[in-house]
């Protein structure tokens, strides 16, 4: 079954003019890691909003098409009752943690779907654990770093249970470590608990290790979607959606088109050490670093 | 509904939730606006704090926030938001006292500018008007209070209404008046 | 700046571990005590009582001073200007014009003084020993609606924030130049709306990822929500909520009843 299925939608915001979402369709299948890309104003929020339901439940507009999350219709449930099968992560950390306590904050979810006691005292313990902030459940979540507080997001929608998880720009205000950190915990959710994950974003430096999808987005339409290997063969997938590529492929790029009768395709930095060495043999070496 | 997942398996979505009756709670939207205006009112009437030198006396601007909630919010948050965060503002910095007359005299003032800020189509005289009436309510409230139920006596209220309340009523006052309009003008206002 | 936001102190003590509904029935007690009597010497008493309960929460002296300076300054403030607007009664101590200062007028000054004194430090126990989040609890356990309880535990969890913000908007206005701390009032406050409006524009849009937030994580899906954490009356909570309604009921019954002077 497919965890995210959007045919034909099309989405325009209440009071505005151009189309948000302009015939999008898409599909997430269960377990799978997707990365949408795309520069501000590309839909990606819009993108993420429906797949829980926030549109077109909470915000108002004109929808076309359908889109199911793992069969169901969003448009005929609530918010709430999709929340059992979307969880959701917004870009700003700050205003999405709104208790007092890091096990609050986790339990609040759970709470409002009527979990048994005993029941959300093991759901706040293994979302924490799994996040890695066990331990911390007295904290007051304003005291926590950048990084914590957005796998505290995570865990507060993990400890509802669902099967996928949406996240829009979770990495934005985060180090590069940070932000390495935050994928790799995604990564495991996939792998380890079979979980759907929609990743919004427009840093493009970590999608060949994490996702197994990439989505390219510009101006509410799709544009390609591939895997990333194959959106890593033509820069020009970047520039269409103004979005940086990675640095090492930004180098390839760039000695392909200074240099004549090279064709670099490298797109890690093993790869890239590989090819730069076969291609200067005329120099002495140093022992072997590696 | 029941699933065991007591040895921290894999999580088990429940199907999406059977017609369970709904809480009959206010709308997320209100729970937000309230709750930050509120707070944003509590943070500024603790934080700017502005110094009075013709009396020594010193007051701050959350009357601004009252004024602002009033107008652009209508009475309800005016008087919740500005009466709550007001009162809020008074138990943290410890005038805890203080605050079920800070809850009456600043609810009394937001319930009074929006009622009257809402009048006459909205025009920008009644905003003056509301927040002129609503200002005296709270000083006279205040006034009263401390004379009747405090028995700080009349010099002490007096002082206080000179040196604190009527100079932060005009100043909030214009504040927010001037705030209410810059916001109205240049961001789209959730409804 | 944290502690200006909150005046909890994480200790141990007695007054920690009580049932916040009983400190918040025992602060109320104590300040209709406090209004009840009118004589000096038991005002006296109770406020002696107030400060050695204060001195059991075992808060930190930075925030005890803090309390304190506010009410000695109140208390100070009602105690010398009182005579010169009480011109009653005998013997007349002083005279200049027409302000007189009568020897009752003072003695009515300080008890008004020492009332105000029991009031305004009697919030300090409940303060200095109780979190935030058990205040909103014991208020949502008391009956307040909990949809109001959580707006209100909201607008204390970003009481803080906001107060960073306003603090970071304001050093960003200092550095183009703006004036905080001199000038005019009206320069001053003029200088604000500069503050104000950009902290108005981000608490709203805070206020809308809040309101998202909170339906995604199913606020209002079900009437039979439940709670992990509750807080419940020991049978220690029992006994102290005896003993404050004692205190306040025997001098009440004292004074209404038999007519005593307190």
């Amino acid at each position: 079954m497919y965890a995210l299925k959007m045919s034909g939608v099309s989405f325009v915001y209440e009071g505005a003019e151009g189309h948000a979402l302009d015939d999008i369709s898409v599909s997430i299948d269960e377990g799978e890691f997707v990365t949408v890309l795309g520069a501000n104003g590309a839909g990606k929020t819009t993108l993420a909003m429906l797949s829980n339901g926030l549109i077109p439940h909470a915000i108002k507009g004109t929808l076309e098409g359908s889109v199911k999350v793992f069969g169901y219709d969003i448009s005929k449930h609530t918010v709430a009752q999709l929340s059992t099968l979307v969880g959701m992560v917004f870009q700003e950390p700050e205003s999405q943690l709104f208790c007092m306590s890091v096990e609050e904050e986790v339990a609040f979810g759970p709470e409002n779907l009527a979990i048994p006691r005993d029941e959300l005292f093991k759901r706040v313990e293994w979302a924490l654990d799994l996040v890695g902030l066990k331990g911390l459940n007295e904290r007051s979540p304003a005291t926590l770093s950048g990084g914590q507080k957005q796998r505290l997001a995570i865990a507060a929608a993990l400890a509802m249970r669902p099967k996928m998880l949406v996240l829009d720009e979770p990495a934005y205000a985060l180090d590069p470590v940070g932000r390495i950190e935050l994928y790799a915990l995604l990564r495991s959710l996939t792998e380890k608990h079979g979980m759907a994950v929609l990743l919004m974003d427009r840093d493009s430096e970590n999608i060949l290790e994490f996702s197994d999808k990439v989505v390219l987005m510009n101006s509410g339409r799709i544009l390609t979607v591939a895997p990333p290997s194959e959106i890593l063969r033509d820069i020009r997938n970047f520039r269409a959606i103004r979005v940086p590529p990675p640095q090492i492929f930004e180098i390839a790029s760039l000695l392909n088109s200074r240099l004549t009768g090279v064709d670099f395709s490298f797109t890690t930095l093993d790869e890239a050490e590989a090819e730069l060495l076969s291609r200067v043999p005329s120099l002495p070496r140093r022992g072997d670093t590696r | 509904m029941t699933e065991d997942h007591s040895q921290g398996g894999p999580p088990v979505a429940q199907p999406p939730l059977a017609q369970a009756p709904q809480a009959n709670f206010v709308s997320p939207k209100t729970v937000a606006i309230y709750g930050v205006l509120t707070a944003l009112t509590a943070a500024i009437t603790i934080i700017t704090v502005i110094p009075f030198p013709p009396t020594k006396g010193y007051f701050n601007l959350g009357e601004a926030m009252v004024f602002f909630s009033a107008l652009i919010f209508g009475w309800r948050a005016g008087a919740i938001c500005g009466g709550v965060g007001s009162a809020i503002a008074d138990v943290i910095i410890g005038y805890g006292y203080f605050a079920p007359i800070t809850l009456t005299a600043k609810g009394v003032e937001g319930l009074v500018t929006g009622t009257i800020a809402r009048l006459n189509g909205g025009k920008k005289w009644s905003s003056v008007l509301g927040i002129f009436c609503g200002g005296s309510c709270m000083v006279s409230i205040y006034f009263l209070a401390e004379v009747i139920i405090l028995d700080t006596g009349i010099g002490y209220a007096l002082s206080e209404m000179l040196t604190v309340n009527i100079p932060q009523v005009a100043i909030g006052g214009t504040l927010g008046f001037v705030l209410a309009h810059y916001v109205r003008k240049s961001i789209r206002l959730p409804k | 700046m944290k502690g200006v936001f909150d005046l909890y102190t994480a200790r141990d003590t007695f007054l920690h571990r009580l049932d916040p509904r009983v400190k918040i029935l025992a602060v109320l007690f104590l300040s209709l005590l406090g209004f009840i009597m009118t004589n000096l010497i038991p005002l006296f008493t109770l406020l002696c009582f107030i400060i050695l309960l204060l001195y059991l929460t075992r808060s930190t002296f930075s925030k005890a001073y803090f309390a304190l300076k506010f009410v000695l300054r109140l208390m100070v403030l009602i105690t010398v200007l009182w005579p010169l607007f009480d011109q009653s009664g005998t013997p007349v101590l002083a005279a200049l014009g027409p302000i007189k200062i009568t020897e009752p007028a003072i003695w009515r000054g300080l008890t008004s003084a020492i009332r105000i004194g029991c009031l305004a430090t009697v919030w300090y126990i409940l303060m200095f020993t109780t979190t935030q989040r058990d205040l909103v609890r014991a208020l949502v356990k008391m009956g307040l609606r909990y949809d109001f309880g959580l707006a209100l535990a909201i607008s204390l969890r970003f009481i803080p924030t906001f107060g960073f913000t306003i603090e970071s908007i304001k050093d960003a206005q200092r550095a183009r130049g703006l004036e905080f701390d001199k000038g005019s009032i009206i320069r001053r406050s003029k200088n604000y709306i500069a503050v104000l409006i950009p902290a108005v524009v981000y608490a709203l849009r805070t206020a809308e990822t809040l309101s998202l937030s909170l339906q995604s994580r199913a606020y209002g899906a079900r009437k039979d929500r439940t709670y992990m954490r509750e807080i419940r009356m020991r049978s220690s909570d029992l006994v102290s909520l005896v003993i404050v309604v004692l205190l306040f009921a025997i001098p009440a019954v004292a004074k209404f009843v038999f007519g005593a002077a307190i």
